[in-house]
């Protein structure tokens, strides 16, 4: 990845880190995408999927990874900061809006089963990620083991996350080395 | 229970999940399934289930998750100290290990690396979905309309606020 020099302002960083917090319902991944890629073009499509991967693979919440580092190229720690702060103004103000709403409705019976429904269908989009995400990475037995493991763990035996993890990091890097002899 | 030490307590449990939360928040819901429900009972499986649909509703990045959940154990102060614990620590570690990353570009660790965190981090986003429908108060069409749900999403263009909006249609007529 080659590091522009473009000059981008704080407040630039700001204001569009804003605009995608403020309309990214359903995830913010493609609003990232399509404001800083196709809308400003700070940084290249290829560049936006390696920072996003880069998300991946770093702990921590990914489109927040990728507004830090997005934040950081232009205009270093602050630059960060306002990205991070940017992007979560208004949805925490939205969210919290959200919970007082809920506080007064949602023991009424039809708001709770309305909810039970929305989580329902939420389980299924998670569901649906999982699959697109698998149809994207290289498929073989090593990494079917993987996911029925960090499934059975995580999932099953309610393990917590850091064990699982601990766990299954040297499982896995065992599974893939025997795969390549 | 003293108001500050809880405060503290929340924000400790989400800074220690922010560093090891690879995949990013929907692959954490089986901890905090497990910290929020089962290990402490601090909600009910259905309530867990009701705030995180309740955070599809709002625009911004899954992590608004912990945002609510923490709400539920302590209000908007919960909120925030969910919120910037599940953020802070991730981030000053990306800020710092972005650029290493980079540079292990095509080495065999990050390679090696790859190849299994990928399909683990896919493994505990499947355990995500399966728990959010045990906790929801659920029946067999349940996991059937969660199937239908998975379905539309893959294979159709469909708006995913469409798709919860039926979802909650359904429920709220009493049919899940």
């Amino acid at each position: 990845m080659t590091f522009r020099t473009a000059s981008v302002s704080r407040l630039d960083i700001f204001k569009a880190f804003v605009a995608i917090g403020a309309v990214s319902f359903g995830g913010a991944q493609p609003w990232a995408r399509r404001k800083l890629v196709e809308q400003k073009g700070w940084i290249t499509s290829d560049e936006f999927a390696e920072l996003l991967g880069l998300g991946q693979v770093l702990p921590g919440p990914n489109v927040v990874n990728l507004s830090i580092m997005v934040g950081r190229r232009f205009q270093g720690a602050l630059g960060a900061f306002l990205a991070v702060s940017g992007l979560l103004l208004v949805p925490v103000v939205v969210v919290f809006g959200l919970a007082a709403i809920y506080a007064q409705f949602g023991s009424l019976p039809v708001a709770r089963q309305a909810f039970n429904g929305v989580a329902v269908g939420t389980a299924g989009l998670i569901a649906a990620m999982a699959v697109k995400m698998l149809q994207k990475h290289q498929r073989s037995w090593q990494s079917w083991c993987l996911v029925a493991l960090a499934f059975a763990t995580a999932g099953l035996l309610a393990w917590p996350l850091w064990i699982v993890l601990l766990a299954l990091t040297p499982i896995g890097a065992c599974l893939v080395r025997w795969g390549k002899l | 229970m003293n108001a500050l030490p809880f405060i503290v307590e929340i924000a400790l449990y989400f800074a220690g999940l922010s560093l090891v939360a690879i995949g990013g928040a929907s692959a954490v819901i089986p901890d905090l399934y497990r910290h929020l429900v089962q290990t402490n009972a601090w909600m009910t499986g259905q309530e867990f289930a009701a705030l995180i649909a309740l955070a599809q509703a709002a625009p911004g990045p899954n992590v608004l998750i912990v945002a609510l959940l923490g709400w539920k154990l302590a209000g908007i102060p919960g909120g925030l100290a969910a919120l910037l614990g599940m953020c802070v620590p991730s981030s000053v570690l990306t800020y710092h290990f972005a650029g290493l990353w980079m540079r292990l570009e095509g080495t065999s660790i990050r390679n090696l690396t790859q190849a299994v965190l990928v399909p683990v981090t896919i493994g505990l986003v499947l355990a995500s979905s399966f728990l959010l429908v045990r906790a929801a108060d659920h029946s067999a069409l349940a996991y059937c309309a969660t199937a239908v749900v998975a379905l539309l999403a893959i294979k159709t263009k469909l708006h995913p606020l469409v798709l919860l909006a039926g979802a909650g249609g359904l429920g709220a007529a009493g049919v899940l």
